[in-house]
């Protein structure tokens, strides 16, 4: 075969080059995006609750910003006052439980919750101090007890209640924000709180011998969810999706690395490691979408609608704020909402 | 490679990869089963999470303890396929999905009967009953959940062992598929093998064996040895080399025998040519020579009747010589006849004694001039085969017997030999030299210094051919110097009455009879005349036919005569035809010639006409004149014919 003349050579291995280089760039292509990406901040309000767990790993992990997200945490006390947040627009997303969720409902808000990202039927607890004579949940008829109202703390406490034989009029129930909470409980302002952790676990550790808790995981499950600002998911529903996508790495971390995830989660808490660790088991951390939410929520509404905490007589069609197609589109298999 | 080796190697090859992909068959069926099984485990769990499901639902409902006892069964079911499970699943995330799974049936069983308790309550308490069905409606949510979690649960276990099922048949049907892929390549591979091996060994082989099976002995296969095709073919090779040798000596040896064959045939032509020449020498000489010799005969005869005493003994001189002379011609002409097959045997029975008699008789003369004793013994057995034939073979043993012995005796008898009758001739003579015994019946062949002045030499020649025209053997018995036997066999006689020979041949008729004679020699016509005249017979002869015709006169002869060859290219066959054509076609005739040839004498006796060869014996031509003067009268065909063979015969 006669050989190739020089400037033939030359082009044609300047194609070859040019064409792997561009082939190059295109698998290079998702990283460059995800740091030009990176530039999209977004606000996530949540607390220092164990059942931010999945966020804190996230952001502690870099999982966010490897997704284009500058997410900048608005740290609250408690997932009400996040979802508050999202709902005043000064969040793109919130970490929320699902009874401020279905109270934010039932006063006619649009939450819109894209995930579950923590359940449990232990994290909910009322601790009490035996000094007045309370061994049993049956011995809170006629006590003071604390609460936050529109909060899981508040159903749990009817909850629990409704276990034991009682109704809520027959105990003198307390609103008390969950800091407020240890101190009126130790100064014998009331005689139990309802609450949960890491509160509940601290005033039972600092009451010690005088504290008591009860709990019941058959009465009640609760549910932590991420719900988004709905003009972002109708701007950019993409970025639902790389925020799930990052949270669902966060959830194979914790899967795998719970170790590590505590020591995140101390870290950013500045929460007792061994406290941390006290209570890890008590909680699921997965990001999913089932029938758990739908059923809370409803079951819920009906409890708030027959105590006269909302004024609505008609159960909301909780499913018009669940939205399926952000976590549909990261992880299929994790909705599992029959309805 | 050896071809077997090859063939091991492939078989075991074939059978190690068959094997190696049986066991990885047997392994993914193994796999399948067990997915299978799993498979059917939680398909099972599944299905009884449902049914509790329901069951939770009814009791609710219904608050029936039948209900209650149902799901409870329900769950010691599903309780022992969690257990069978969680003993068959091996991997760790299946277990950790059935421990998920059985966490969660245990808080939906603790669920459940929280309700079946607090049913008990709803239905004892009815005043705060309320508290209690608002607590049953918590724990149905709760327990709905928990079944649900169930459900999720059983269907992620259910969903990993369908994969795993799947993967299972897949791996299943890979490892066939390899399996049945490997089989049919080695089936493909052996038959392409053995089909390239037959098409590139086989094929040229059987190609060139058959092309030596066609004769070719030049072909050689041209196949290199390194398998035991190679060796065939070099066997084969070497087979063909030792083919081709042995063709050439074989083609050697047919081209040797062809020519030795064509020598044979040649030398056989030669010598038939040589015997057709000796018999042609020997018709001509005897034609020629019995001319004059018929005369001289003729002549000797007429002269010994008018010659004085002293001339008398000169003339017994000549006639000895002519009559040794007229032998040795009958001699020839006896070979001549029986070389020609014309003679045809007369069988008849006789007793072997008459023949014995005659024979003494004949001999006894000369027998006592020699001092010799001359005897015979009788045996009175009676034969049945041509008397004169058989008479002419044992007088030449007796004649010769006679010659050759000088003192002694000879003796003829008839004995038992081998089961059979043979008569045999003994004598005390010269006897004969052992390694000449063999030859003697040879033609022209003599024995002894003197044999020559003893006889013609073709005595015994003509006894063997006479013999073998009667189907009768010979036997010879001889010691030199101390004698001789000869013997031949007697056939049996059809019966012991012996028939008599016609003996009107043997006796002479005395009627004068008008006999026409045609010859053209003067001198022979003339002997002829003298010895018929002398018979008493009327003779009217001439030199030709129509002069024959013509002295004749219109008036019929008894009897006519005529030489065969007569002047002008007439024929003695022309005269007699002339002659029965004017006096009648029963006209007796004899034909005088010195031709032996024997297609004549064939002609001759098919046309009732007796043929006499020259020398003529008077006594002889005067017998067979005296026979047909007696038969003048039969004028049958079958009279002439018989008259004309037995002349011919003897």
């Amino acid at each position: 075969m006669r050989p190739l003349p020089v400037w033939k050579t030359v082009l044609v291995s300047a194609i070859f080059a040019a064409l792997a280089a561009l082939l190059a760039w295109q698998r290079a292509a998702p990283e460059a995006q995800a740091s030009v990406a990176s530039a999209q901040k977004v606000t996530v309000a949540f607390s220092r609750q164990p059942q931010s767990t999945l966020l804190q790993v996230a952001l502690a992990k870099g999982y966010f910003a490897a997704e284009g997200l500058a997410v900048e945490p608005l740290i609250l006390s408690y997932g009400k006052q996040a979802l508050e947040a999202l709902l005043e627009d000064r969040a793109d997303f919130a970490a929320v439980a699902e009874t401020p969720i279905m109270f934010s409902v039932l006063r006619g808000n649009k939450p819109m919750v894209i995930a579950m990202i923590e359940a449990s039927s232990l994290n909910d607890g009322i601790v009490a101090r035996t000094t007045g004579g309370l061994a049993s949940a049956a011995d809170l008829k006629g006590r003071r007890v604390g609460f936050t109202p529109g909060t899981t703390s508040d159903f749990f406490l009817d909850s629990l209640l409704t276990a034991n034989g009682l109704t809520r009029s027959q105990v003198k129930a307390v609103p008390l924000q969950p800091d407020e909470m240890e101190d009126a409980l130790v100064a014998g302002r009331v005689d139990a709180v309802s609450t949960w952790n890491y509160t509940l676990a601290r005033i039972a550790k600092r009451l010690g011998a005088e504290a008591i808790v009860f709990n019941d995981r058959e009465i009640y499950t609760e549910t932590y969810n991420i719900a988004v600002r709905q003009r972002l998911l109708d701007s950019d529903p993409q970025a639902a999706e790389r925020f799930l996508r990052a949270l669902i790495r966060a959830e194979t971390l914790v899967a795998q690395q719970p170790r590590e995830a505590q020591m995140i989660m101390a870290a950013a808490t500045q929460v007792d490691p061994e406290l941390i660790r006290e209570v890890w088991n008590a909680f699921s951390y997965n990001v999913v979408l089932d029938q758990t939410l739908l059923l809370a929520l409803e079951d819920e509404a009906r409890w708030a609608m027959a105590s006269g905490l909302s004024a609505n007589k008609t159960m909301p069609d909780f499913r018009a704020h669940i939205q399926r197609a952000s976590l549909g589109a990261v992880k299929p298999d994790a909705v599992r909402i029959t309805r | 490679m050896r071809v077997v080796t090859q063939l091991r190697t492939i078989a075991a090859a074939t059978t190690v990869a068959v094997v190696a992909l049986a066991a990885v068959l047997y392994g993914s069926l193994g796999e399948f089963r067990a997915a299978e099984l799993e498979h059917d485990l939680v398909e099972g769990i599944s299905a009884r999470a449902l049914e509790r499901a329901s069951l939770g639902d009814r009791y609710l409902h219904y608050r029936e303890p039948q209900l209650r006892q149902q799901w409870e069964a329900n769950k010691r079911e599903s309780d022992a396929l969690i257990v069978k499970a969680q003993d068959r699943f091996q991997q760790a995330e299946d277990l950790q999905r059935v421990e998920g799974l059985r966490a969660h049936v245990e808080r939906s069983a603790d669920i459940f009967r929280r309700i079946a308790a607090n049913s008990d309550r709803v239905q004892a308490a009815a005043a705060s009953s309320s508290v209690w069905l608002a607590l049953e409606r918590r724990l149905a949510s709760q327990l709905l959940l928990r079944d649900a979690a169930v459900h999720d649960a059983a269907s992620r276990l259910q969903e990993a062992s369908e994969l795993r099922l799947a993967n299972a048949y897949r791996h299943l049907l890979e490892a066939l598929g390899l399996f049945a892929s490997v089989v049919a390549f080695a089936t493909v591979g052996s038959a392409v093998y053995l089909s390239t091996l037959i098409r590139k060994r086989l094929v040229p082989l059987h190609a060139a064996a058959q092309t030596v099976a066609d004769g070719d002995l030049s072909q050689r296969i041209g196949l290199d040895q390194r398998d035991e095709f190679g060796e065939l073919a070099a066997a084969l090779n070497a087979m063909t080399d030792r083919l081709q040798d042995h063709a050439r000596e074989l083609e050697a040896e047919i081209a040797e025998r062809k020519r030795a064959e064509a020598a044979a045939l040649a030398a056989k032509a030669e010598a038939e040519r040589a015997n057709q020449a000796k018999s042609r020498f020997l018709a001509a000489a005897s034609h020629d020579l019995r001319q004059p010799l018929a005369a001289l005969s003729l002549y000797v005869g007429l002269l010994k009747n008018r010659v004085s005493a002293d001339g008398g003994k000169v003339v017994a001189n000549v006639e000895d010589c002519v009559a040794s002379l007229s032998e040795l011609l009958s001699s020839l002409l006896d070979v001549s006849k029986l070389d020609a097959g014309v003679v045809t045997p007369r069988p008849v029975d006789f007793a072997v004694d008459e023949v014995l008699t005659s024979l003494i008789a004949l001999h006894a003369s000369e027998a006592q001039m020699k001092g010799l004793q001359l005897h015979a013994r009788p045996s009175g057995v009676v034969v049945r085969t041509d008397k004169q034939l058989f008479m002419r073979i044992v007088g030449n043993f007796v004649a010769n017997a006679v010659r050759y012995t000088e003192r002694g005796s000879v003796l003829i008898a008839c004995r038992r030999h081998q089961g059979k009758h043979w008569v045999e001739v003994w004598d005390t003579g010269v006897g004969i030299a052992e390694d000449e015994i063999g030859v003697v019946f040879e033609e022209f062949r003599q024995l002894g210094d003197d044999a020559r002045n003893r006889g013609s030499g073709l005595g015994l020649a003509i006894a063997a051919k006479t013999a073998v025209l009667l189907g009768l053997r010979i036997r010879l018995r001889s010691r030199l110097g101390r004698g001789s036997m000869f013997a031949i066999e007697l056939p049996a006689a059809a019966a012991t009455s012996a028939e008599q020979a016609p003996p009107g041949e043997t006796t002479l008729a005395t009627r004068t009879l008008r006999i026409g004679l045609a010859e053209d020699n003067a001198m022979v016509q003339g002997a002829l005349i003298l010895a018929l005249r002398g018979a008493g017979h009327q003779v009217v002869a001439a030199a030709d036919g129509s002069a024959l015709l013509a002295a004749l006169a219109g008036r019929s002869p008894d009897l006519l005569i005529c030489d065969f060859r007569l002047a002008a290219g007439e024929s003695g066959f022309d005269v007699i035809a002339a002659a029965r054509a004017e006096f009648g076609a029963e006209l007796p005739a004899i034909l005088i010639t010195g031709d032996t040839d024997p297609g004549l004498v064939r002609s001759m006796a098919d046309r009732g006409i007796a043929v006499h060869f020259k020398p003529m014996q008077i006594e002889a031509l005067l017998a067979t004149v005296a026979s047909a003067s007696e038969r003048r009268q039969d004028v049958a065909a079958g009279g002439l014919r018989r008259l004309a063979v037995a002349s011919l015969d003897y």
